[in-house]
């Protein structure tokens, strides 16, 4: 089969292999115009709901990790509360979506102030709460148990959890004589 | 609309600080489109905004109503000189001759466009689109315009990419100091421009190559139907960095495969060259896709002009070199995403080899994707390899960078069937549009395919003058009539004009 087009020949041969190639491409171009319809018109975004909050990308992420309307102030609130020089651990359960954007939720969120982040579950490293109280400012827990020896807990929605550890005042040292 | 009047005065500076840029680079008898001129001069002001305040953030100390003011002034001094350009040599409507009803059919691609721009606020900025780019653009602002350097240095958000290059950060930021307001729904103003920078480089770049307007208006229609393409249901509008890095790399390879004649060339390949300079400046994987333009730039300079090879490939090699500079004196936490390549890794990368390759057919024929555009690039494909079609550049174009994006995922440390995922469809959009562009051109013969047995331009052949020979006595000075080495000799055969003759003028 020659592909070439018979550029050599008379140009009535020569118009006809522009003609046939002429009607391959328009049927295609009509067929790929069809298929790409069929998908793009059915699933179409639309003009109806416009997002014009200047943080409506925070506000739409922050509901879909916690699956809470409005949660990302209270995000933003529990972050900003903690101080910035000791590190935030986060504990993210492997292949949990909402909890992976949690997770970078809280990268985003809390910067400038370091983050630590583990997929084993808390207590797994074979850390205690005690000593993840002297070593961090906060625990966030994307789908993991609260261990019960905590006691004051931000619940951000079903599976988002934060745990601060406010740093205790040191004792003062007695002063010399 | 509250919006759009906020991040408008960035988007019309870009544009003119761009359209002065590209009218200084075009040279040539054809007056530039104003289709042209708009969206090389978004690409251009855009990437040269950018550029600027990214290196006003990282190395200067300004506050940020300086940066603004020094750049508008720029931009403005920049429009005027392209008023003035056009005014001069003038400016046309249309990249070529067409019939009246080709003119009107140009106007159907327009549908897509103004789709784009009224979907702008229809949807937020997505995951990468917010935690990657719109993250370095917030702390900036935030610190009056610079960044700082432990955004880059912080071991512990390795998970930011923080060396990720700053285009699309640099131009968000852009936008933020522009309307003194932190808004993340006013930043998206940046990627509609892309859609029509896309649609009128389409359109002009398949109506010059083919010489029929109609071809350039389905090329640049046919996007509207491509899923990933399309601007309500492709990444466009997300704030991801794919979109922006196709459109560039299909004004490299246009503006490089382009027809010309000599006078026009030395605008032509500045333009390839800036274009293809600004593809590392977007995204890692612009590495590739400038690797793919070096292989184009030879496939279509090589072996006569190759120090036109080095001159278009050189400003990205220097984007890539400084930015790289810059990182090391930033102490950027290495990512270790992927093996290094050598004897140890190899055998290894050459099992996942199949795995690979099957997700990449399966991704290429997926028609909820991307319609029938893969599948239909065979037949473009055939079409531009006919002898004297002169498409293998643009074959080479669309099909070596989808070879090398192959090459990342056989030393990939993440877990395979998971990075496939999450990046194969981002990765193939990168050439899609360069894709799209073959089947422009594929569409109808290029005019030296139909009319190859005559000349393409008659011109009037020199000869060299035969040397006196010793037995023939020497003319004296007063007897000598040509004083050029050459002698123009008319009637004879004509010849065509050699197409690449031109890297005497650069």
């Amino acid at each position: 089969m020659q592909l070439s087009l018979p550029l050599d020949e008379p140009p009535s041969v020569q118009r006809r292999g522009f003609i046939w190639r002429g009607v391959f491409w328009g049927i295609a171009i009509i067929a790929l115009c069809a298929t790409g319809a069929r998908t793009i018109f059915p699933t179409s975004k639309g003009g109806g709901h416009l997002f014009t909050s200047p943080e409506s990308a925070l506000e739409m992420h922050a509901e879909y990790a916690t699956q809470k309307p409005g949660a990302l102030s209270a995000f933003q609130q529990s972050l900003d509360k903690l101080p910035l020089n000791k590190p935030i651990k986060v504990f993210v359960r492997p292949g949990d979506a909402r909890g992976g954007l949690a997770e970078q939720l809280v990268l985003y969120l809390s910067w400038p102030r370091p983050v630590e982040l583990s997929a084993k579950g808390p207590g797994a490293e074979g850390e205690t709460i005690a000593r993840m109280r002297e070593k961090y400012s906060a625990m966030v827990l994307c789908g993991w148990h609260v261990p019960p020896a905590v006691s004051e807990v931000a619940r951000l929605g079903p599976g988002v959890e934060i745990v601060p550890f406010p740093s205790t005042p040191s004792t003062p040292a007695p002063v010399e004589p | 609309m509250r919006n759009w009047i906020e991040g408008l005065p960035a988007l019309l500076a870009a544009l003119s600080m761009g359209s002065g840029i590209v009218s200084y680079a075009w040279r040539g008898k054809r007056p530039m489109s104003i289709p042209e001129l708009v969206a090389w001069g978004w690409l251009a002001g855009s990437a040269v905004i950018s550029l600027l305040v990214a290196a006003a953030g990282l190395f200067w100390s300004a506050p940020p109503p300086v940066v603004v003011m020094g750049l508008a002034a720029l931009s403005a001094g920049s429009g005027f000189f392209a008023l003035h350009i056009g005014r001069k040599r003038g400016l046309a409507w249309f990249p070529t001759e067409g019939e009246l009803w080709e003119k009107w059919i140009s106007l159907v691609p327009l549908a897509g466009v103004i789709w784009a721009f009224a979907l702008t606020f229809s949807s937020p900025l997505l995951w990468d689109g917010l935690l990657i780019w719109e993250f370095k653009a917030r702390i900036a602002f935030f610190h009056d315009g610079h960044f700082p350097p432990e955004l880059f240095s912080d071991p512990t958000r390795v998970n930011l990419h923080p060396g990720y290059p700053l285009y699309i950060p640099a131009s968000e930021l852009w936008i933020y100091l522009c309307s003194a307001h932190y808004d993340q729904t006013t930043v998206k103003v940046l990627f509609p421009p892309f859609y029509l920078a896309a649609a009128l480089l389409l359109w002009s770049g398949a109506a010059r190559v083919t010489g029929r307007l109609w071809a350039g208006s389905i090329a640049a229609l046919l996007p509207i139907f491509i899923p990933q393409l399309c601007p309500s249901s492709g990444p466009l509008l997300d704030g991801y960095a794919d979109f922006p890095l196709a459109v560039f790399y299909l004004a490299a390879v246009s503006a490089l495969l382009l027809p010309r004649d000599e006078e026009e060339a030395p605008g032509q390949w500045i333009l390839a060259m800036g274009a293809a300079g600004v593809l590392p400046w977007i995204k890692q994987e612009g590495l590739l896709l400038w690797l793919s333009f070096a292989l184009v730039s030879c496939v279509r300079l090589l072996p006569r002009h190759w120090r036109l090879v080095v001159w278009t490939t050189l400003p990205g090699a220097m984007v890539m070199a400084a930015w790289k500079l810059t990182l090391r004196t930033l102490h950027i936490p290495a990512e270790n995403i992927f093996d290094p390549i050598n004897a140890a890794t190899i055998p290894h990368a050459l099992e996942r080899g199949g795995a690979v390759g099957n997700y990449f057919l399966h991704e290429l024929s997926d028609t909820d994707t991307w319609s029938l555009l893969w599948i239909l690039t065979v037949p473009a494909f055939v079409c531009l390899l006919l002898p004297r079609a002169k498409g293998g550049a643009l074959v080479v174009a669309t099909l070596f960078p989808l070879a090398l994006d192959f090459v990342p995922y056989l030393f990939t440390r993440l877990e395979l069937g998971w990075h496939l995922q999450m990046s194969c469809t981002r990765v193939v959009l990168q050439t899609a549009i360069v894709a799209v562009f073959a089947i422009g051109v594929a569409l109808v013969p290029r005019p030296e395919e139909q009319k190859s047995e005559e000349p393409a331009v008659p011109v009037e052949t020199a000869e060299p003058v035969e040397p006196a020979t010793p037995s023939e006595p020497l003319p004296s000075s007063e007897e000598q009539p040509i004083p050029a080495p050459v002698r123009k000799k008319r009637g004879n055969k004509p010849r065509k004009i050699p197409e690449d003759d031109t890297d005497r003028l650069l």
